[in-house]
């Protein structure tokens, strides 16, 4: 019996993405690399035989030399043997980063949508499956691994079990399949949101790291790498969180608020708890005093310096549209009319009904 | 709203006086510049203030205060007091409630004050064209109709105190223009910028991605371009190897060359040794001696020769007498003369020849003559004969045989006559003939004559033996002068053998002074060593060409050098080849220079595409920040088009709904026009229609049914409509708005007595619902009012400035 095997798994970093949802794009950039830094420091602190990529580490269609020199000296600092399965965002091309000749010695990449195997020890042999710029198709597929010992999979994919309604599976896979393949366990990226999926004996079947950071609202799951640890037949999965940014959507009510000041009061105090690592959207809803302002520029100056970013949609109502809809005049008739439209799911008339009170009550119409 | 009294310190022609006013019809009666207008005016100005221009306009004649004090009462009961100080212009105005309180909190609108705005609700244009009638001013303007159909949407609405659809449309409308632009506006068009910016946002993040794909081909290439360096350099040093074998085999076998033109040239060296005593003969010259030998030769044999010649040549005594004899005879003419006579000989022989020939020609023709008379005069006694036949034939009337005679007669004639004339013809000819005979005798004899003359006196008989002495003559005389040019030749010859010879012996004194023999010997000693030189010579060559062919080996080089390179190369552990050669030793050289440099291009390329990939990586876009500004910008402009869709909706849907109203108060304004409008036209008209946007006003003309429009009909009935009109808007004011007072400012001033009649039931009818203040010089329509309850204002002329 040799000593235990250790290995970093990490994906889905998505270097030099572009965050187009929310500003404040530089310094989240910053946050992924930042963390990558931490999934090296994580792979050098557990001592780790090697570190594994699950693909998607960065952004093949913004990525440049400096990403490159970046990676490469996180992956020379390790020193150990690195193993990347490239996904659908860094596909192995001539064009890719991993195509480099500067590339370090200690990196092989999976450069073809084929399985090859990779003996890191004696008795522990990752295969890789690396995406290329085609759909590779099902890479389980027919696949049969029959080397000696524990043998795991590293592959970008989705677990069309877990596939999120309306999203488009990309090189899908089943639990049924990896076990097929003879693999004991199937080290994968392209979910953001952490999990380990086990069989019915509780053995670890599937794990997906999770993105270090969040990379996009609504992600849910651990953030973070896995520690594997491969003991004879036992196949250990261990998520450690790694992310310090945060990406919150938050309703703020402002009920009532019949001044700029409540306003910005009510708002001050909703985003208190946030720090620097929080990328807030705030939705401003509820009823406000009719005439009361709702300036986004000077409530986002105001509240962004101790947040990351702050994106601020305002849908607060500024009347009672139902009363004044009850009014016998062109006002009410209007507003009655759009009343009826946003019902029936126009969604052009509530912004409608918002700037007919206005215009009606002579106050400045903004966007 | 109700008048109370109106207090005018100073306005106009009016001063220091206070009216007071009932409620309902009030009539203001005075003549013509009593100050009807003035006072109109005044009340107009107390409740809205001046409008621009008329400050002056107004200014009291007096010169005293400029100020006016209304009382009035709204219809919720309370009463106002509005105090003006016309000088002052808005500052001048104070409005006090029943309590004395200042009340411009109440009813002022920012820095405005008007009761007029804010308690009748309508502007001053909306009440000018609805509740003050002037002169001749009775119907509604029509550039005013849409703030007054406003005012009536207002009305009816009952809605708030605020602008109506017509503001909130112009709010939406200038909100569009500031945060979209529209789009014509070349400036201030924020949404086409937006576009623009987002466009150029996107260009920019497509050419940096662009530029870094550029950077990963160009990272390919230079990989691309270095293994081919890489690859070349290795051929380059396999090809080295070969070249250097090649050339080890190369120097092997020129320094074996060497070695044996060394060895030669030793050969040769010794060899010519022993032809060192011919070392300085001049061999070039044995060539002249030869010359000259045989020049003195064959100066010999000429002269042999032509003594020889002489001998043959030389005549014998006999043959010198001969010539002498001859030289007397045939040598006495000349060619011209004996050719002469060789001439006159043979023309004597051709004219014997010619007599011959005429003699026999001519007695030839005689013959001839004498033969042909025969024939003829046969035939002419057969045509005779004929001619008497036929004769006889004819007498006898034998015409056919008559005819046949003729025909003989006739024929035999013409042969007889032609023979006749043949006869003569020959005749002439042998008489010519004879002739040409004697000629030729007469030349025959005169030439023979001549020959005769020159041969007689030499004793010849005949010119052949003088022909063949002269042949003879000439032949000797040949001779004679042969001899003479053999013995002259022979002299010349002899000269010549002596100048050969002495020629031959100074050369041969050069050569071969050594020996002394005949010259035959001499030259054949010259001859000896002059070969023995050319040995020597051509072994001279031999040594120049290996001397040459030892260049050819060095090339320039060394031998020492050779040899030290070679030996160099092989303590380098240079194999050499199996064999030199130099045609593969020049191609793999060829190739290596190629190779060579192939590899400095390659450099000099390589370090273009190092240089432009450090150029090109010291400047990468930051692409995911331009993508952002993308996305943010088309966010933007998201969020702008939302807003556009969303004003524009608003205002499609407030248009309908004032459009909805104002055609709600025109029919509201025709039912209330229609009924009063029958009575005071006499039933005449019953039918109005009222444009809502327009305010133009038809009705409907009882005698042919048409509808007209208003300006169609006559004046005073066109004002009678108008009236009513602005009575029914008044009404239609008060449902929604307070009930503004009905000014008339002397309306009916020409109106006919009858309509006038009329009008005043509508008069009465309006002041129902609303204070009514007709103002009128007319004192019959005064107490017509008055007599109905009216309140009388009396303008009297004391109360008149002159």
């Amino acid at each position: 019996m040799g000593e235990a095997t250790t290995i970093v798994h990490c994906a889905d970093v998505h270097l030099e993405t572009a965050f187009t949802e929310l500003r404040g794009g530089a310094r989240r950039r910053a946050a992924l690399a930042d963390a990558f830094v931490r999934v090296v420091d994580l792979a050098l602190e557990r001592r780790a035989d090697a570190l594994t990529v699950g693909g998607d580490l960065y952004e093949a269609q913004r990525a440049g030399p400096q990403t490159a020199r970046f990676i490469f000296e996180q992956l020379a600092r390790f020193g150990g043997p690195v193993l990347i399965a490239p996904g659908n965002h860094d596909p192995y091309s001539t064009h890719a980063l991993y195509a480099r000749d500067d590339r370090p010695a200690n990196v092989r990449v999976f450069a073809e949508p084929a399985w090859s195997a990779h003996a890191l020890a004696p008795d522990v042999t990752i295969y890789g499956f690396g995406h290329a710029p085609a759909e590779p198709g099902r890479p389980f597929a027919g696949a049969r691994f029959d080397r000696p010992g524990t043998r795991l999979a590293l592959v970008h994919g989705s677990d069309e079990d877990r596939c999120p309604p309306g999203k488009r599976a990309t090189a899908p896979f089943t639990v049924a399949e990896i076990v097929a393949s003879g693999a004991d366990c199937a080290l994968a990226g392209h979910y953001h949101g952490g999990a380990t999926v086990r069989d019915e004996q509780g053995k670890a079947r599937l794990a997906y790291p999770g993105s270090p950071e969040p990379v996009k609202f609504g992600e849910r799951g651990a953030h973070g790498a896995l520690v594997v640890t491969i003991d004879g037949d036992a196949v250990e999965i261990e998520h450690v969180e790694l992310a310090r940014t945060r990406l919150i959507d938050l309703d703020v009510s402002l009920d009532d608020a019949a001044s700029e000041h409540a306003v910005l009061a009510v708002l001050e105090r909703a985003l208190q708890p946030y720090g620097r690592d929080d990328f807030l959207r705030v939705r401003l809803c509820g009823t406000i005093a009719p005439g009361t302002r709702v300036d986004r520029e000077l409530i986002a100056d105001r509240c962004v310096a101790g947040l990351g970013a702050l994106e601020l949609h305002d849908a607060t109502v500024a009347a009672d549209y139902a009363a004044i809809a009850r009014e016998p005049n062109v006002r009410g008739r209007t507003v009655a009319d759009l009343l009826e439209l946003a019902a029936n799911g126009d969604e052009d008339a509530t912004g409608a009904l918002r700037y007919t009170v206005a215009a009606f009550a002579g106050a400045e119409l903004k966007p | 709203m109700r008048f109370h009294t109106l207090r005018v310190d100073g306005f106009g022609r009016l001063a220091d006086r206070t009216f007071t006013f009932g409620p309902g019809l009030n009539v203001v009666v005075g003549p013509n510049e009593a100050g009807k207008t003035t006072l109109a005016a005044a009340l107009v100005a107390s409740l809205y203030g001046l409008q621009r221009g008329e400050k002056d306009r107004w200014r009291p004649w007096t010169g005293g205060a400029y100020a006016t004090v209304l009382a009035y009462e709204t219809a919720d009961g309370a009463r106002w007091e509005v105090h003006r100080a016309f000088e002052r212009d808005t500052k001048g105005v104070r409005v006090y409630d029943a309590g004395g309180a200042d009340a411009a909190a109440r009813i002022g609108n920012g820095k405005t004050l008007s009761p007029g705005d804010a308690q009748l609700g309508i502007s001053l244009d909306v009440f000018a064209q609805t509740a003050y009638a002037r002169q001749r001013a009775i119907g509604l303007d029509g550039a005013s109709a849409g703030d007054v159909s406003t005012a009536l949407a207002h009305a009816l609405d009952g809605g708030p105190k605020e602008d109506a659809a017509l503001g909130a449309l112009a709010r939406l409308d200038d909100a569009l223009r500031k945060h979209v632009g529209t789009e014509r506006a070349h400036k201030n068009a924020p949404l086409r910028a937006l576009r623009d910016e987002c466009q150029r946002h996107r260009r920019a993040a497509d050419d940096a991605r662009s530029a870094v794909d550029a950077l990963a081909a160009l990272r390919v290439k230079i990989g691309n371009a270095r293994a081919d360096r890489d690859r070349d350099a290795a051929a380059t040093v396999e090809l080295e190897r070969g070249v250097r074998s090649l050339r080890a085999a190369r120097l092997a076998a020129r320094l074996s060359a060497l070695a044996e033109c060394r060895d030669e040239l030793a050969s040769v060296h010794s060899e010519r040794e022993a032809f060192d005593d011919v070392q300085d003969f001049a061999a070039e010259r044995v060539t002249a001696l030869d010359d000259a030998y045989h020049s003195w030769r064959s100066a010999e044999s000429v002269a042999e020769a032509a003594a020889a010649a002489l001998a043959e040549e030389r005549l014998t005594a006999a043959e010198s007498a001969e010539l002498d004899e001859r030289a007397a005879d045939a040598g006495m003419f000349d060619d011209d003369a004996f050719d002469a006579l060789r001439a006159a000989a043979a023309q004597a022989d051709g004219a014997r020849a010619r007599a011959a020939g005429a003699a026999h020609d001519a007695a030839g023709a005689r013959h001839d003559l004498e033969g042909g008379r025969a024939p003829a005069g046969i035939v002419l006694v057969f045509a005779l004969v004929a001619l008497i036949v036929d004769i006889a034939f004819a007498i006898a009337h034998e015409w056919l045989w008559s005819a046949f005679a003729s025909v003989f007669a006739i024929g035999f004639g013409g042969a007889a006559f032609m023979r006749g004339s043949a006869h003569a013809d020959r005749r002439k000819e042998a008489e010519a003939k004879q002739r040409t005979a004697d000629a030729a005798l007469s030349d025959e004899q005169r030439s023979a004559a001549v020959v005769a003359a020159v041969l007689e006196p030499l004793g010849l008989a005949t010119l052949d033996e003088l022909v063949r002495r002269r042949e003879r003559y000439t032949a000797l005389r040949a001779r004679e002068r042969a001899a003479l040019k053999a013995e002259a030749r022979g002299q010349t010859a002899q000269a010549a053998v002596g100048a050969e010879a002495e020629r031959f012996d100074a050369l041969a004194d050069a050569l071969v002074s050594d020996v002394a023999a005949d010259r035959a010997v001499r030259r054949a000693a010259a001859q000896l060593r002059a070969a023995r030189r050319r040995q020597r010579d051509g072994l001279d060559a031999r040594l120049a060409m290996l001397t040459l062919r030892r260049g050819d080996i060095l090339q320039g080089d060394d031998d020492f050098a050779l040899q030290a390179e070679y030996d160099a190369l092989l303590a380098e552990g240079v194999v050499p080849a199996p064999q030199d050669d130099s045609q593969l030793l020049r191609a793999l050289e060829r190739e290596r220079a190629e190779l060579d440099e192939r590899a400095r291009e390659s450099e000099k390329s390589l370090a273009t595409l190092e240089g432009a990939l450090r150029a090109g990586e010291a400047n990468v876009p930051d692409v995911a920040q331009l993508d952002e500004a993308v996305a943010q910008t088309q966010a933007e402009i998201n969020a702008l088009e939302a807003f556009e869709r969303a004003v524009k909706l608003a205002r499609r849907i407030i248009d309908a709904r004032k459009e909805e109203a104002h055609r709600a108060f025109a029919r509201r304004l025709e039912e209330y026009s229609a009924g009063v409008l029958g009575a005071i036209s006499g039933g005449r008209y019953r039918e109005i229609w009222v444009d809502p946007a327009t305010l133009e006003i038809n009705v409907r003309v009882p005698e042919t049914g048409a509808i007209e429009v208003l300006d169609a009909l006559s004046a005073g009935t066109r004002d009678q409509i108008a009236l009513v009109v602005r009575f029914a808007t008044a009404r239609m004011f008060a449902e929604g708005l307070e009930t503004p007072p009905v000014l008339l400012d002397d309306p009916f001033a020409y109106w006919d007595a009858d309509r006038v009649a009329r009008c005043l039931p509508a008069l009465f009818h309006g002041a129902l619902g609303a204070q009514c203040i007709l103002f009128t010089a007319s004192t019959v329509l005064a107490g017509a009012a008055v007599a109905s309850g009216a309140t009388r204002i009396e303008l009297e002329p004391a109360a008149v400035l002159c």
